[in-house]
């Protein structure tokens, strides 16, 4: 720059090198600039912010004053079993268990796959929740008192309303060895009518009944106040508008009229308003009142009397301070005259106009305004005391002469009724107390002293309200209120041959208001059992799949862990541990509360600190290979099927699998080892070889199928419900032969051949009712296998290339199987189109194994190949082995069990089918969800895809689908499936409610779904399918490849949006008689316990709602930001 | 130029055999009686203005779009509403189009490397290494595991035109592939398709980019209207000296 003068005008070099670099200013960066930026950019945004901030914080303190203080959580707390599952049979309990578990297992392993680093945030949740559960509930308990309990005694008839209760002679209740029970005449609480309307918390009806009437009676002297305030303050208004009036014009000659009338004004406002002091002053007047009526004898007389001296008195009144004697013995007269009961309303009135002319009839007296208004308000006050006595009922502590008698109490043995302790409870504060010597039930008994009549309330402590939950018929399931830690199983103690009165919990407890310390130890430790016993297990199982996945991807892909030394043992070890948590947190539970106490919660810390140390450091541990991006690969695929499956698992534990014994599942044991021997053999032998094992195997297999078949006559007595345990063998067959080698690029065309073939039989046979293989053959079933051939025969010669030396072979044996199969006696025909599936199924295998066998001679020797395929030989050597044994075993077993005579009976169920009437809760919910969703979104992908086709019928006949269904609501498609159908196909009537709704909401969402898919396929560019076909991509693979890729993702939104509105939408079958989650909330309101307890419930159900939506939506996110997703995001 | 014919493949078969092919938009004739050989290892430019057909004739070869009547014989299969002689076809061509159509939801590799396995039913380790050979022809091995959404235009070009060669195809058809380039990247994409032309590929290209059709043409066709209207060997056909139809002299007049 220096020099400058020599420098070119049109182009300059700045030097920036002296200027320095400077950090920004404090107020730019950080929370200042945040704020700044966010919350208090310009004022219109400062106004938004501060009126939110106050809308949340109302909003906030107004929810948590009702939790705290009114709510009655054990609306939720009692009735979690029916919003969970209804009526499920309990029985059948652990297979929904097992399902959630198998959730949060799947959940693991899909954070151990995407979401890493999300879980390590939320394994310090869950760590938060595992010692808060742990840790909070005992210290409640310890540190704050249980709050006392107030149990009516004595032989007087309680009124409340319509009802009469005479306090129980005797209680049942239940208590813990080492607590201490005792009992007390209460007095404080009995002092005047506000303590004892307060009188709230566990108690018996009786004593709930006379905090009620005291309650009854404060809202009526409010009540009746406000009812005269009402009479008499237009009287008053005018008055002293007229005396306004006057004081103005009086005042117009100063020059200090404004402030006169604002005086005026004041005093306006101090007749609505009665300060403390002249409340006290009433109350002690009506004592002395009180006194003076009680010597009354002549009512009738006594009223003209009083009546007239009131009208003395009044005209004698002066503007003096106070009410004359006169008057004052007067009103004394009248209101005496008055509580007889007759003309009060009358004489009430008249009173107060009187009073009132008096005040009118006095304009000229402006310039004393101060003092004439003093006497107005203090006679006012007086008059609406009076007129509130005259209408309230008496005192219930005055009625009931409660805190006055002594009591008779005792603590019995609940078997032998023999007195433990008792004794006289009385003015003096006597307590009877006593410490529990064992866990069980006892007895107090309690009355009024023999011989006297009398109302008393105790206070007790350590005496707790029941909840009985009726488990069965015959069993019944006791619990204290206040915790959850003694159980007691079987029936109630017996008195004269009746079941004992136990406390039990009554809505009416939690009417009064709820202080802090009452509300912890009410429900703090209750909820957190629950969530302990609900969610501890679920969270411990996410961790357990996290740790696995990540161990899983280690194993499959990670060459550095093969080659360290203990590595792998290491891997399985740290795999396993949080099972061995998991395991002994069930251990514990069920340990009989021998970890309760200070032990108990130390080691459940512990735990929750090893799982979550596991969850934080599995990664260190377990070193990221560079080979780590396969396994990712593959744990991926391996969770995509996982959760594919996972709706069918949760679908068929909920249902149960008819027909699924052990012999069945050890023929599919066999099956499956079968055909993993056969994807060996096609990995390891070539040609001729391979051909002649396949070959032998084959017999072998029908041979044992044959002998099973035989058997399978006895005791397939619904060949029905064995059709989802053959469809499983044959996907599961199929999945084999695709496992690890989807990668490979799918399937090639032989196996679709094969497919093909397979289908065609399979429909083929399905499709005709003919009896396909029936006793010594049957020339139907001959057509079937020949239409066979000629589909297949046309389909090779049609298609292409062709590898037709082991297709030859495959399909000649399943062709010379099939009708070799018809010579058999033995079998039905669904028993057949299994077999016949199953020896596809075991075909394909073979294929997929030769078609991999380029990987195998390269794996030979390669060290790091997974594990099953680095020592094929061994391998299968090992399942040829296996599999024999199995073979053998198998039909033997059967035979056997047979020759006994065992299988005349119909073999055991392992999972026998529920009721699906009893399902209902939120298991209704999630299986109408995800069955819903699985169901709707293949059909409505194909309804998409259907209506962009070329084929003109296909096309209009989806057109008319979809239009039909998104014209009408859902309500109507449901009662149309659940009210019409029966009605149009009687058959129809026997399928369950359940059932049918699902499809209609099926039916119901598909059609939304398939207008989101076409949006997405519209939006592609006509470029796409062109690529795709000029790089020789066949129709379907377009589709699939790149169309419905591209289409999905753009329309993921939508789509769950979809999802979540099929979600909410489920609440609508309870209108057709189911009991989902939103009906169950119906029907807990409707309970006497908790009538009317909407706002607790249906906050409940929507938190329900809401979290499970907020799950989709977040899954959609961060679907949405994978792959070119992510790319793309990075890009903006 | 003369690259092609004293090689020992089958040079006496053509490659490519269109007889009197017509085809209508509607009612519009769009190509009109186009009769055309092409011998292995040609490499063809097709030039001629908007609207002229040459996309639409080359798009004809692999039945992007149809045609109503004559005929085009590919590699001794003749085109026709039998779907197993397209797929077969389309097996042995492959195409560059002029806004890439590269696979936005895949990566790189993935485009290359789906076709071979989709298709020709290629073990994925062997079609990804396939496709990394061809990234590493076309120069951009290192994109390998990007979308195309993070490349240059030039970039996915490159990853288009090794896509259309991972399916190994005999012919290669590329519809004005710079058009819709910064003229700094035509050049990146030009020199793959030189250098593809060295390998004796068989080429179709329709394109405006002169300075490619001389150096690398054997031969070049100008069409108009839906008509041939004139093809030569590119030094007769942008030589002055030589008698041009007035339609090619009008348009050579322009772009020259």
């Amino acid at each position: 720059m220096a020099d400058s003068k020599d420098m070119d005008l049109n182009q300059s070099i700045i030097n920036y090198d002296e200027e320095p670099v400077r950090p920004p200013p404090t107020l730019e960066v950080g929370l200042p600039a945040w704020l700044r930026q966010n919350l208090f950019g310009s004022p219109a945004d400062i106004v938004v912010s501060i009126l939110m901030s106050i809308l949340v914080l109302v909003l906030v303190v107004g929810f948590f004053d009702w939790a705290v203080r009114t709510a009655n959580w054990f609306t939720i707390i009692n009735n979690q079993r029916l919003f969970m599952m209804e009526r499920f049979e309990s029985s059948m309990e652990w297979r929904l268990a097992l399902t959630v578990l198998l959730s949060a297992l799947l959940t693991g392993f899909s954070f151990a796959a995407w979401g890493r680093k999300l879980l390590r945030m939320l394994t310090m949740v869950a760590l938060a929740t595992l010692v808060l559960v742990a840790v909070l509930p005992s210290l409640i308990n310890a540190t704050i008192a249980q709050p006392k309990s107030y149990l009516t005694s004595g032989n007087i008839d309680i009124i409340d309303r319509a009802s009469a209760l005479r306090p129980q002679k005797n209680l049942a209740f239940i208590a813990q060895a080492g607590e201490t029970v005792s009992l007390e005449l209460a007095r404080d609480e009995v002092a005047d009518v506000e303590t004892l309307s307060n009188l709230s918390g566990f108690s018996d009806r009786a004593a709930n009944a006379l905090g009620n009437a005291a309650r009854n009676r404060l809202d009526q002297i409010e009540l009746t106040g406000l009812t005269f305030d009402r009479m008499v303050s237009r009287e008053l208004t005018e008055a002293l508008e007229e005396r306004t009036r006057l004081a103005i014009r009086t005042f117009t000659r100063t020059n200090d009229m404004e402030a006169s009338t604002f005086d005026y004004m004041g005093y306006l406002g101090d007749y609505f308003t009665a300060s403390d002091a002249s409340i006290a002053e009433l109350k002690a007047w009506l004592k002395r009142l009180d006194a003076a009526v009680a010597g009354l004898e002549e009512p009738e007389a006594a009223i003209q009397a009083a009546a007239s001296a009131v009208d003395d008195a009044v005209a004698n009144m002066t503007a003096a301070d106070q009410m004359t004697a006169e008057a004052r013995a007067a009103l004394q007269e009248l209101t005496a005259a008055l509580q007889s009961g007759q003309q009060i309303e009358d004489l009430g009135e008249r009173l107060i106009l009187d009073l009132s002319e008096d005040l009118i009839g006095q304009p000229d007296q402006a310039d004393e305004d101060e003092d004439l208004i003093r006497p107005v308000k203090w006679e006012t006050l007086f008059l609406r005391d009076m007129f509130v006595r005259l209408l309230t009922p008496q005192s219930v502590i005055a009625i009931y002469d409660l805190g006055q008698s002594p009591m008779q109490v005792a603590i019995r043995d609940a078997e032998t009724f023999e007195v433990l302790a008792g004794g006289l409870v009385g003015l003096a504060g006597e307590t009877v107390s006593y410490v529990i010597p064992r866990d069980g039930w006892y007895i107090l008994s309690k009355d009024a002293v023999e011989g006297q009549e009398g109302t008393g309330i105790l206070a007790a402590r350590g005496i707790f309200p029941i909840v009985e939950r009726t488990l069965s018929a015959s069993e019944s399931q006791f619990v204290r209120l206040t915790d959850n830690e003694l159980e007691i199983f079987g029936s109630r103690p017996q008195i004269d041959g009746k079941d004992a009165p136990i406390a039990a919990l009554i809505d009416n407890q939690y009417r009064g208001l709820r202080d802090l310390p009452t509300y912890l130890v009410h429900f703090i430790p209750l909820f957190l059992k629950q969530i302990e016993l609900l969610l501890l297990p679920f969270f411990i199982t996410v961790a357990w799949g996290y740790v696995l996945g990540r161990a899983v991807a280690h194993l499959l892909g990670e060459q550095t862990v093969f080659n360290s030394n203990n590595s792998r043992a290491t891997v399985l070890a740290v795999a396993m541990s949080p099972l061995l948590i998991l395991l002994a947190y069930f251990a514990f539970l069920d340990g009989n509360g021998a970890l309760d106490g200070l032990p108990g919660i130390v080691l459940k810390i512990l735990a929750a600190f090893a799982t979550a140390l596991l969850v934080q450091r599995v990664e260190g541990w377990l070193k990221r290979a560079n080979s780590g991006e396969e396994a990712e690969g593959t744990i991926t695929r391996l969770l995509i099927y996982g959760w594919g499956v996972y709706p069918f698992a949760m679908y068929l534990m909920a249902s149960g699998i008819g027909g699924l014994s052990g012999a069945a599942i050890g023929s599919m044991a066999g099956g499956l080892l079968w055909l993993l021997l056969m994807y060996f053999i096609g990995l390891n032998f070539f040609g001729g070889a391979g051909y002649m094992l396949l070959i032998g195997g084959f017999f072998l297999q029908i041979a044992q199928g044959y002998v099973i078949n035989i058997v399978w006559e006895n005791w397939t007595a619904e060949p029905i419900s064995s059709v989802l345990f053959w469809i499983i063998l044959a996907i599961v067959g199929v999945g084999l032969g695709l496992l690890g080698f989807a990668r490979r690029g799918g399937i090639d065309a032989n196996a679709k051949r094969i497919g093909y073939l397979v289908s065609c039989v399979v429909f083929i046979s399905i499709f005709t009712n003919t009896n396909l293989v029936s006793v010594g053959g049957d020339g139907s079933a001959a057509t079937m296998v020949a239409i066979a051939m000629v589909l297949w025969l046309g389909w090779m010669f049609f298609s292409g290339t062709l590898h037709w030396s082991s297709n030859r072979v495959i399909i000649g044996l399943l062709l010379l199987t099939f009708l070799w199969m018809q010579t058999w006696t033995h079998v039905d025909r669904w028993s057949t189109v299994y077999f016949i599936i199953w020896l596809a199924g075991g075909a394909l295998a073979f294929k997929r194994g030769e078609w991999a066998q380029g990987d195998k001679l390269k794996w030979k020797r390669d060290e790091s190949a997974p594990l099953l395929y680095r020592y094929p030989g061994r391998t299968m050597g090992a399942l040829a082995l296996a599999w024999f044994i199995v073979l053998l075993i198998i039909p033997s077993f059967v035979l056997g069990l047979e020759a006994q005579g065992a299988l005349q009976a119909s073999p055991q169920d392992l999972l026998p089918l529920s009721d699906k009437r009893l399902w209902g809760g939120l298991m209704l919910t999630m299986q109408l969800t995800i069955l819903g969703i699985g169901a709707s979104f293949p059909i409505g992908l194909l309804l998409a895809l259907g209506r962009r086709s070329k084929l003109t019928v296909v096309k209009y006949t989806c057109v008319v689908y979809i239009e039909t269904v998104r014209g009408v609501p859902l309500i109507t498609i449901l009662f149309m499936a659940v009210l019409m159908v029966p009605l149009i196909d009687p058959t129809l009537a026997s399928v369950e409610n359940a059932v049918r709704a699902w499809v209609g909401i099926t039916m119901f969402s598909a059609a939304y779904l398939a207008e989101n898919v076409r949006g997405g396929l519209q939006s592609l560019d006509r470029g796409q399918t062109e690529a795709a076909q000029a790089i020789g991509l066949s129709g379907w693979q377009t589709t699939l490849y790149i169309l419905l890729p591209q289409a999905l993702r753009a329309v993921i939104p939508a789509l769950v949006g979809q999802f979540i509105s099929l979600f909410k939408d489920t609440s609508l079958v309870f209108i057709v008689g189911l009991a989902e989650i939103t009906g169950i909330a119906y029907r807990v309101v409707a309970q006497p316990e908790f009538l009317q307890r909407r706002q607790e419930t249906f906050l409940y159900v929507a938190i329900i709602y809401f979290v499970f939506s907020y799950i989709m939506s977040y899954i959609s996110r961060r679907v949405e930001a994978t792959g070119s997703g992510a790319a793309r995001a990075q890009q903006l | 130029m003369e690259n092609g014919n004293n090689q020992m493949m089958s040079v006496d078969e053509p490659m490519i055999i269109c007889r009197d092919m017509n085809k209508w938009f509607g009612e519009f004739h769009v190509l009109r009686n186009i009769s055309l050989e092409v011998m292995p290892q040609e490499v063809l430019v097709i030039i001629g203005p908007s609207g002229s057909g040459k996309s639409t004739f080359i798009r004809c070869i692999n039945r992007l779009e149809e045609h109503q009547d004559g005929q085009i014989i590919v590699d001794g299969i003749e085109l026709s509403h039998d779907v197993q002689n397209i797929a077969d076809i389309r097996r042995e061509t492959g195409m560059v189009f002029q806004q890439f159509n590269l696979f936005p939801h895949l990566t790189v590799m993935d485009n290359i490397s789906l076709a071979p396995m989709k298709v020709r039913h290629w073990a994925r380790d062997k079609a990804e290494q396939r496709a990394m050979e061809l990234l590493e022809r076309v120069g951009i091995p290192e994109q390998a595991y990007k979308y195309p959404g993070q490349l240059s235009g030039g970039q996915q070009q490159r990853v288009a035109i090794a896509r259309a060669l991972a399916m190994e195809p005999k012919i290669m058809l590329f519809d004005e592939p710079t058009s819709a380039l910064d003229p700094e990247m035509i050049k990146e994409v030009l020199d793959v398709m030189k250098e593809l032309a060295r390998t004796y590929m068989t080429m179709l290209v329709v394109t405006h980019e002169m300075g490619f059709a001389r150096e690398v043409a054997d031969r070049i066709i100008f069409m108009d209207m839906g008509r041939i209207v004139e093809q030569g060997p590119p030094e007769n056909f942008f030589n002055p000296d030589i008698e041009h139809h007035p339609r090619t002299q009008e348009f050579l007049d322009q772009i020259l």
